[in-house]
Formats: structure tokens, sequence, C-alpha cells
């Protein structure tokens, strides 16, 4: 455990309440590994609060989207390898959002054999309903592990003017986690899923991002949080 | 009465009106939702014979009725009574109205005076009339889905009836706190394993629902009709069967404000039209919100499935990209 404050980008957000994979669980240790408080910004807490229950409706509505058509198009009642790869090339929407995933989900089943029309159908139904589901639940959930900053945020624009970072709201991120750590006093790291903006040193620049952000901020650490394949 | 107030849709319905009391008498009960369902049923036989006498009607939860804002309703009374539990308004022609009170085509005038003579003949029995929700549906339906939603409704409600201490035992359970309850045994336990034969029917007829769902025509309520299919497939295969049933009912009521009404109606005035559009955002939004609830108890008492750690990286890509989008809502 550390004792360390942590300010968390929307990346670091996604990757704990939605992501299933490596990135989840490299997120999930980092928020537990400090024993002091977690905080989402305003502007990432907003972004990830507005984006969140639309992501999920998307998708979740994309995997019944495509349990219709089953439904409309498929009677047979036990489906084999045929059967699954002809779902997976004709039936399945290359349009959805969906599709990668339910791509890779027939390839799995059609390596396992033959199912029966109905345990697709459930399978689908409880895929769609766990798209909805908090990741981090077995954690306490979500709201345990992130706590919203609700302790305003000041002007900073003498740093604002010296900060290389500049793309999208990433400079007001980097501002209100300066606000955090000035408020709070104590080491307060910031973990990001964006090393590119946040970390490296990018062309015609004079130093690192990161050293750049230790600098001028109050910032004590800025963490990567990426995986391989992502960002 | 000299100079006559009412047109020939008006004459449909007096007509009705008079068939069953000249029938049964003035003491026998003609309840308004009856005679608004007889009304339909005329009209409709009518039309079977191209004779379209501009009525105003709409489908709506009991079935196809008469859209009475519609029209100059002066020549019926309606007269507070109590059946039993239920109170109701009872049909009656009003005070002195009479055959001259309505400019009709004499010719019109008779097909619709022998219609209503043969509706009422055919539906009436010796205790009175009464047109039952099933026989509406079986003959009228304006599409497979209402039908079958008709048919799925019937069938939960039956759930109801046959299983209602189990029912009762999950409502309080999951207002209460469901594994306050049942302990960390599985809902299935109670649930499916118990019910398969129900659950099995249940499928079934949310596979035909499914199946037969006219996106085309009902585009409105597509994304919630999805939602609360795979909610109540959710909420049955883990037993909260209490739960089932009121979420049917208010999806019924708002599939009926939201999508039923305003595709099937005829000779609804335009006024009237717009009044029921106005309604439908509220409808959908509140709709929305109760899914949001019902699915919140079902995320935290349903058995624990892992669909998605089996496909975890391209779930979590897929994800992420529409996190990295600018999103609009759908």
């Amino acid at each position: 455990m550390t004792g360390s404050t942590q300010v968390l980008d929307t990346g670091v957000l996604v990757g704990i309440a939605v992501a299933h994979d490596q990135h989840h669980g490299k997120c999930l240790e980092f928020v537990l590994e400090t024993d002091e408080v977690s905080y989402a910004t305003p502007t990432v807490g907003n972004e990830f609060r507005s984006k969140l229950p639309e992501v999920r409706d998307r998708l979740s509505r994309d995997i019944k989207r495509h349990r219709s058509s089953l439904a409309k198009q498929i009677s047979k009642k036990r489906l084999n390898r045929t059967d699954l790869v002809q779902i997976r090339e004709q039936i399945l929407d290359t349009a959805l959002d969906a599709h990668r995933f339910l791509f890779e989900f027939y390839d799995q089943l059609a390596q396992q054999g033959e199912i029966k029309r109905e345990d697709l159908m459930d399978r689908l139904s409880d895929m769609a309903t766990e798209v909805h589901e908090d990741a981090a639940k077995e954690h306490g959930g979500f709201n345990t592990l992130v706590s919203a900053w609700s302790g305003g945020v000041d002007n900073y624009s003498k740093i604002e003017e010296e900060l290389l970072i500049c793309e999208g709201d990433d400079p007001d991120v980097c501002l209100e986690a300066h606000h955090i750590a000035v408020t709070l006093g104590g080491e307060t790291e910031l973990g990001t899923t964006n090393p590119n903006d946040f970390i490296k040193q990018q062309k015609g620049e004079p130093e690192e991002r990161k050293e750049n952000i230790l600098r001028l901020t109050a910032l004590s650490d800025v963490r990567d949080l990426s995986i391989g394949r992502y960002p | 009465m000299t100079n006559p107030h009412y047109g020939e849709a008006e004459f449909l319905c007096y007509q009705v009106i008079k068939q069953v009391r000249e029938r049964y008498g003035q003491s026998w009960d003609l309840p308004k939702t009856e005679f608004y369902k007889l009304c339909y049923i005329v009209d409709r036989r009518l039309q079977e014979e191209d004779i379209d006498i501009e009525l105003s009607t709409h489908w709506y939860r009991y079935g196809g009725v008469l859209t009475t804002d519609a029209m100059n309703t002066g020549f019926y009374s309606l007269e507070e009574q109590t059946w039993g539990e239920n109170a109701g308004s009872n049909v009656l022609i009003a005070d002195g109205v009479e055959d001259s009170d309505f400019d009709t085509d004499e010719e019109v005038e008779r097909a619709i005076s022998e219609m209503s003579e043969s509706v009422v003949d055919e539906l009436g029995q010796g205790y009175g009339i009464s047109v039952s929700q099933d026989y509406q549906y079986k003959e009228y339906a304006p599409d497979d889905f209402v039908r079958s939603l008709h048919e799925f409704r019937s069938f939960i409600q039956d759930i109801d009836e046959d299983d209602a201490l189990n029912s009762e035992d999950y409502i309080s359970g999951v207002d209460v706190g469901f594994k306050d309850i049942i302990g960390d045994s599985s809902p299935d336990k109670t649930g499916s394993s118990a019910s398969s034969e129900t659950n099995n029917r249940i499928r079934d007829h949310l596979d035909a629902l499914l199946a037969e769902y006219p996106e085309d025509k009902y585009s409105q309520m597509e994304g919630l009709f999805l939602d609360w299919e795979n909610l109540s497939w959710q909420m049955a295969k883990n037993g909260f069967y209490s739960r089932l049933q009121d979420f049917m009912e208010s999806f019924w009521t708002t599939f009926s404000r939201v999508e039923l009404r305003p595709k099937n109606n005829q000779h609804v005035p335009l006024s009237i039209r717009s009044q029921w559009n106005n309604q439908i955002s509220d409808e959908m939004e509140s709709f929305e919100n109760e899914i949001q609830e019902k699915r919140e108890v079902v995320l935290n008492n349903r058995r624990e499935t892992n669909e998605l750690d089996i496909i975890s990286e391209s779930y979590s890509d897929t994800a992420r990209d529409l996190f990295d989008q600018p999103l609009q809502n759908e």
C-alpha cells in the first residue's frame, strides 16, 4: 500500500468500471495499492458519467438486436459448427459496434461444436445484461473505489501557459489534479492510460511531457496505466 | 328534436345501445368499456362489407375501442354504477333522443341497424353482453406482435394465480433486500429449476415476440422493447416472477400509449392524435427510468454469469473505442 492520493483520467475510470481484460486488472491494481482516496476530477468525472450509460446501452442494445435477428431468422433447435459460422458470416451485422466481440464469441462457439438454440439465446441475454454490470463489483464497486472531487478548482493560468500538454481537455485534467494536490498536500499522483499526451516527449518539444507536468505542478508522479493494445 | 344533430358514426353507437336495450331491457348493464368495444366490432364488420362510416376508433390496452373524444356524445348518457367491488358507468340513450336526430343515408342506416343487431345477437348471452379481450385480440389484433403480447400477458397473469404465495414472497424479498431473505442460495434454485416448465413457456412467448416485433412500424419503442424483453427473461430465469408481472403491465401501458394507439387508429382527428403524440416522450422517459430501476434489482440479485470474460479483449477494446468517440444519444 502507498499513501498517495490518486487522480485518475477517463481511461482509468473506463478500465475500472467497464473493461474486462488486462487493462481492467492494471487500473484496479493501481487504485487498490493506495490507502488514500482516488479522485475523478470534475472534467473527467463529468465526461465519464455522461458517456457510461450511453456506451453500455449501445453495446447492450447491439447484442439484443443480434438476438432479435436470431429469433427472426433461425428456427433450428440445435446449431452445429456450420450453422454457427453461417450466423457469424451472414446474420451478425457488421454495422454493429458489438460486431467485433460477437464475431469472436461465435469463433469460440464454433470451436466448441454444437449448441442448442435456446442456450445461445440465453447466453446472449446474459452477455447483454453483463454489459450493464459494474466490472469492479467484486472489489466493492466503482463508487467505493473512486470519489468525485467536489472541492472546486482554482484558476492556474500561469501554469497552463507553460504546460506542454495541449490535447482536448488534457490540460484541464492536469490543472485539476494540481489543484487537488495543492489542496490536500502530501503525495499526489496522476494515473493515465494516455502516455502519448501525458508522459512521452513530443517532436519539437524541449522536455518530456511528464517532466514538464512534474516541474510545473504539485503532482508527485504521473503513472502510465496503458497496456500494449491500448491506446 | 327536429334538426338532426348527429351523423352516421353516432348512429352506429346509438344503434348498439338501442339493440342491447331492446334485447335486454333498460335495467341490464351495458358498461362503458363493453359499449366502446361493441361499436368497434360493428364498425369492423361493416368495413368488411365495404361500408366505412368514418367512425373514430383506436387500439388500446383492452382492444379496439371507440375514440369518444373525437365525437359528439350527447346522444348517450352515463349512469354511475357499482358492480360488486367495481365502480363504472352504465350506458343509456339520452332522454328524448330518437332515430330522427341522426342524419343518415337510408341504405347505410339499414346496414348499420342490421349489423348492430347481428353483433349483439352473436356476442350477447342470457345474462347480458360481454366482449372478452381474447375475442378482440383473436379477431382484430392489428398485427401478430400485438396478438402475441396479449397471449403472453394472459399467460403471466395465470402464473400469478398458480403461484400466488411465491409471488408474495418474492415481492417482499426484493423490497427488503433480496439477499437477506434468500441468503447465499442461488435464486436459480427457487426460481428456474423449480419452474423450468413455466420458464420454457416464457422463453417461447418471448422468442415469438422478438421474432414478430415489427421494427419499422413500432420504431420508437424498438430499443425499449429489446431492453424489456431481455430483462423479462432475466427475471424469469432467476425466478423474479412478481417483478416480471409488474414489468409486463408497465410495458403494456407504455407500448399502448407510444405505439399501439398512435399507429392503429382510424378517422381520429389530428387534434386528438397530436394530444396522444404529446404524451409520448414523457411516457418513454418514465418507462426508461423504470427499466433502470428494474435492471438494478436484477443485477444485484441474479445468478452470476461470465460471458464477457470469455471475449474480454475484444469486448474491452470495443468499449474503450466508444469512450474515445463523441457519442450521441440513441
